[in-house]
């Protein structure tokens, strides 16, 4: 998925701070891309190729890598985001050849690269990592063998590649420059005055310019301190056709925005640029998702209970995932709430497990959670969507969401990839214990493998929906939201996001309890928005809905298709695709993630920082 | 950065306000709506402003006003249609420049989104807003990762899953090329996509308005007043004792009110206008430079044109007055309409906890309504 890699040519004094300072600032500006482990390489001035990576965060590991102490003339560095294979010291860029002369930072991914490093490995290349990227070095470094100057080395190099990459490259016998290609992963130039940029954002370097040339899609070329060279091969692949140079002028851009409003990327908020990512989070989550629960579905299997604690958010998902692990798998489950988890988890010992929700895997209470589950003996899995974070680290065995850095503080592609990731194993756990027959698991683990495009059809089905919705929203200063089993984790999750960032206070309740209480508040016009996963036992919604229409209360419904008279009962319907319920329950969320975030937009509040909250809670 | 602001059209849903005059040049709180558009693109940074007009003559005063903010230039339209005035800027928008349609209101952020999407992915880029009813813009098909899979221009059917075209956009010399041989939007962006090339959407939040009809003029006027948090009084108003002003109201040069009038914010009063005694001026009520609105009467949520004069006792609500329009005494809009009613817009209006559905008439510029006149919803009256 996302990594980040800046490259960085400066003439002698004109970036007024060590190039390997500039190198660390520049990265920590791509941290939104990812943020698993970190590297840098540098040519110093006496013609040595310092090269420094390790795993963690930037600021956790720059000292120990010690970038500020470094200077030279050119330097490439690299921040990654580890989706498949595990973040380490070794994986991290850069990467070199064998005689340690070229290093190389890469974002992507080359789909031909086994090929290309049984070729170099009969031609007597060594390599270390377990990485795509590795091949680069050593392809780069064969070619030169064969008599090639560096820059046509690199030009064959490319032209091998398949995949998508952006990539930047040092070489030892052409000190004054970077060589850098792009095939659909983003890659751009920055011009400054003595000297020139390479990142994969704008924001890497706006401290030093805000002159930019974005490249295209199979350029190829270098940059030194005063000069730019880009090229293109019109067929790509076709080894005959000749590399012919591009004119740049008419394609520098003077950048006048912040870099914050680069990151958003065409959105005006996070929260909503994330919103949308929740299709390719998705399908991120799914991919792979097998061998990462192999041990998980065995241990869960085997277990005599399964306490899932979260907070927030996680705390939602965590309940949807005790629902089906009873349902569906018939396992005694229960979901609590993190910083309640103390009062319960004594009970707790060998044979049972607790899974900990968290998003950031900081989140204290679910982390002192986890410490509290393993004192009382049990078997700990942390699901979390950052590697290598504190609950993973102290857990027995891990999860990854896989769903990419989350920026704004309302959870949104978090919740519906941990859920997807609860519900996958509530099937596979069901299929081992013979709770459900090998087919059923079949279905169900191909409808979820198809939540990635039924979210992207459900954003586009009611977005326009969800907008004009929160007009009515934003005039209301409270509303309730109401479901049965499945449906209610997601009533919560609903009413959670209503409150933390449009202000409006949000309830949610079983709708079956409604009546024993919090109908005495329904009047004309309350808001009460049902949601309905798959069926409606015995018209039971239907009849609650009608409970609240006699009091003149506006109705609001996500529901399926199916449940035409649900959809027909209320005033505004949310027409969702018919889904098995492992799949509803991780996409209805959306239409409540829509309303409440136009309903933010439309009362005026920024719905990327909410009052009095923060993204990651680590006090108690 | 450098723009392109298409400014042509009288617009056939504003004839009756415009007298024929470009669209763009109609006056909410004081300012025309092309002034807001060009003030939006002076706070963003825009350095050159393309504006493309068929009627270049209307435009001497703001070429004057602005030329000093940023370098101006003026072109007129040779045929007609949006596809003749954005051809009129072919080189300009071939290199990049932001695209904006100049009836469209939105705040600069929304500009500035759009121009840096463009930019970060390198590719053409089109502002798109989620609207529940896309008939009549331009229907953009999105992917899931934010690139445009279908373009149809101006559906005549209700289309579900399509966000509409928000007026605002990043195109390339590709692209423009592509315009000029098929002579459509549609069939450009189209077939740009279908060869292979990406488009990308930059998603619209927040409010958005394509001036179109007069109901658009009333929308534009409660956005324009939502972001006003404070009152100000111009120091050569004469405001009567007994005069009540409360909430945000802006009241420009010589402006007169007289006693017991209430004026109730958000409002704006222009400059030389006058306030009878008695009258009440009720919220997202626009006066334009020079109005009258005579004794006893009360105004609720409308426009009321440069020179218009309300007669007394007048009762007048979501109404537009066009400039010079007279109303009789006496005269008395009727509003609640039902949202069923086929062929009438109307404004959405909670009050008491319900919802009612609101509009009143159009007043063509210069027309007399006679004394005791009772105006229908959605009437445009008659001379």
């Amino acid at each position: 998925m996302a990594c980040g890699i800046v490259g960085i040519v400066a003439k002698e004094g004109v970036l007024r701070k060590p190039l390997g300072r500039v190198i660390r600032e520049s990265l920590k500006k791509l941290e939104y891309r990812g943020y698993d482990s970190v590297g840098f390489a540098i040519l110093t001035r006496d013609g040595r190729l310092i090269v420094r990576k390790s795993r963690g965060m930037i600021d956790n590991v720059s000292a120990k890598l010690g970038f500020d102490s470094f200077d030279g003339f050119v330097g490439i560095g690299h921040t990654r985001w580890a989706t498949h294979g595990k973040p380490s010291d070794v994986n991290a860029h850069p990467h070199v050849d064998c005689g340690g002369t070229i290093a190389v930072v890469h974002n992507g991914i080359i789909e031909n690269y086994e090929e290309i490093r049984a070729e170099l490995t009969r031609l007597g290349h060594r390599f270390i990592s377990g990485t795509d990227t590795e091949v680069i070095p050593h392809l780069m470094e064969e070619f030169k063998r064969q008599g090639a100057s560096p820059y046509e080395a690199f030009k064959k190099t490319v032209s091998r590649l398949k995949g998508a990459y952006a990539l930047a490259v040092i070489d030892v016998s052409t000190p004054d420059r970077i060589y850098f290609a792009r095939s659909t992963s983003p890659l751009v130039v920055g011009l400054g005055n003595g000297a020139n940029f390479l990142a994969s954002d704008i924001p890497a370097f706006l401290e030093f310019t805000r002159k930019v040339i974005v490249l295209r899609d199979g350029e190829v070329g270098y940059l030194t301190a005063d000069n730019v060279v880009v090229e293109y091969r019109p067929k790509a692949g076709n080894s005959e056709a000749l590399w012919a140079p591009i004119n740049l002028t008419g394609r520098v851009r003077v950048v006048e925005w912040t870099a914050e409003m680069a990151m958003k990327g065409g959105y005006p908020h996070f929260m909503l640029k994330e919103i949308h990512e929740q299709p390719n989070a998705l399908a991120s989550t799914l991919a792979g998702i097998e061998d990462q629960v192999t041990d998980v579905v065995k241990a869960l299997s085997k277990a005599e209970s399964v306490v899932i604690v979260g907070a927030g958010t996680s705390f939602h998902a965590s309940y949807l995932g005790s629902l089906l692990m009873s349902n569906l798998a018939r396992k005694r489950s229960v979901a609590i709430i993190s910083s309640e988890a103390r009062w319960h988890l004594r009970s707790l010992g060998e044979g049972d497990v607790v899974i900990a929700v968290s998003q950031s895997g900081e989140t204290i209470d679910t982390l002192l959670a986890v410490r509290e589950a393993k004192a009382a003996g049990a078997l700990t899995i942390a699901l979390s969507n950052v590697v290598d974070s504190a609950i993973p680290r102290e857990s027995h065995m891990t999860i990854y969401t896989r769903a990419g850095p989350e920026i704004g503080v309302a959870a949104t592609k978090t919740f519906t990839t941990q859920v997807a990731v609860l519900s996958y194993l509530a099937v596979k756990v069901a299929e081992r214990v013979g709770a459900i027959s090998a087919r059923e698991a079949s279905e169900y683990v191909a409808a979820l493998r198809k939540v990635p495009d039924t979210a992207a059809t459900i954003i586009a089905m009611h977005e326009a929906k969800a907008r004009a919705v929160a007009r009515r929203m934003a005039e209301r200063t409270n509303a309730f939201y109401l479901g049965r089993g499945y449906s209610l984790p997601i009533a919560m999750e609903g009413a959670l996001k209503l409150k933390e960032i449009a202000y409006v206070h949000a309830e949610a309740y079983p709708a079956g309890e409604s009546k024993h209480g919090p109908i005495a508040l329904v009047e004309e016009n309350f808001p009460v928005l049902f949601t309905a996963v798959g069926r409606d036992d015995g018209g039971m919604i239907r009849s609650n809905i009608e409970e609240m229409k006699a009091r003149l209360a506006w109705t609001l419904a996500v529901a399926p298709e199916s449940l035409k008279e649900v959809l027909r009962a209320v005033d505004v319907a949310f027409k969702m695709p018919d889904l098995p319920e492992v799949a509803a329950v991780v996409a209805y969320i959306i239409p409540y993630q829509l309303i409440a975030y136009y309903t933010a937009v439309r009362k005026g509040h920024d719905p990327d920082k909410p009052r009095n909250l923060a993204k990651t809670v680590t006090v108690v | 950065m450098r723009a392109v602001v298409l400014a042509g059209g009288s617009g056939k849903g504003l004839i009756p306000l415009t007298g024929g005059k470009p669209k763009v040049l109609l006056k909410v709180c004081g300012e025309a709506v092309i002034e807001r558009v060009l003030r939006n693109l002076v706070s963003i940074g825009a350095k050159k402003v393309t504006l493309v007009t068929d009627k270049p003559s209307e435009f001497e005063d703001i070429t004057v006003r602005f030329g000093r903010l940023l370098e101006f230039e003026v072109r007129k339209q040779s045929s007609g249609g949006i596809i003749g005035a954005m051809l009129e800027a072919k080189d300009e928008l071939s290199n990049g420049a932001l695209l904006v349609y100049g009836d469209t209101l939105v705040s600069a952020e929304a500009y500035e989104m759009t121009y840096v999407a463009a930019t970060e992915y390198g590719v053409p880029t089109l502002m798109v807003v989620p609207e529940e009813d896309v008939r009549f813009y331009g229907a953009v098909f999105v992917d899931s990762r934010g690139f445009i899979k279908h373009f149809k221009e101006a559906p005549r059917e209700r289309i579900e899953g399509a966000y509409a075209f928000g007026g605002i956009a990043v195109l390339n010399k590709e692209l423009v090329d592509l315009i000029e041989r098929d002579e459509s939007i549609e069939s450009a962006i189209n077939g740009y996509v279908a060869s292979g090339n990406a488009v990308k959407t930059a998603l619209w939040s927040d409010w958005w308005v394509d001036v179109g009809y007069p109901i658009n003029l009333l929308e534009a006027i409660y956005y324009v007043m939502m972001g006003w948090k404070t009152m100000r009084v111009a120091s050569s108003a004469k405001i009567a004792s007994t005069a009540v002003i409360e909430g945000p109201v802006i009241i420009e040069d010589d402006v007169m009110i007289d006693h017991y009038a209430v004026i109730r914010g958000p409002a704006y009063i222009g400059r030389g206008a006058l306030i009878g005694a008695h009258t009440f001026i009720r919220p997202y009520t626009d006066v334009e430079a020079g109005a009258v609105v005579s004794s006893y009467s009360e105004v609720v949520w409308s426009l009321i044109g440069r020179g218009a004069t309300i007669g007394r006792n007048t009762f007048l609500g979501y109404s537009v007055v066009g400039d010079g329009a007279t109303v009789g005494p006496g005269a008395l809009t009727k509003l609640i309409t039902k949202p069923e009613e086929v062929g009438i817009k109307a404004i959405k209006v909670v009050k008491r906890r319900k919802e009612w559905y609101k509009i009143g008439c159009t007043v063509p510029v210069g027309s007399k309504v006679p004394e005791l006149s009772v105006l229908e919803p959605g009437e445009i009256v008659k001379d």
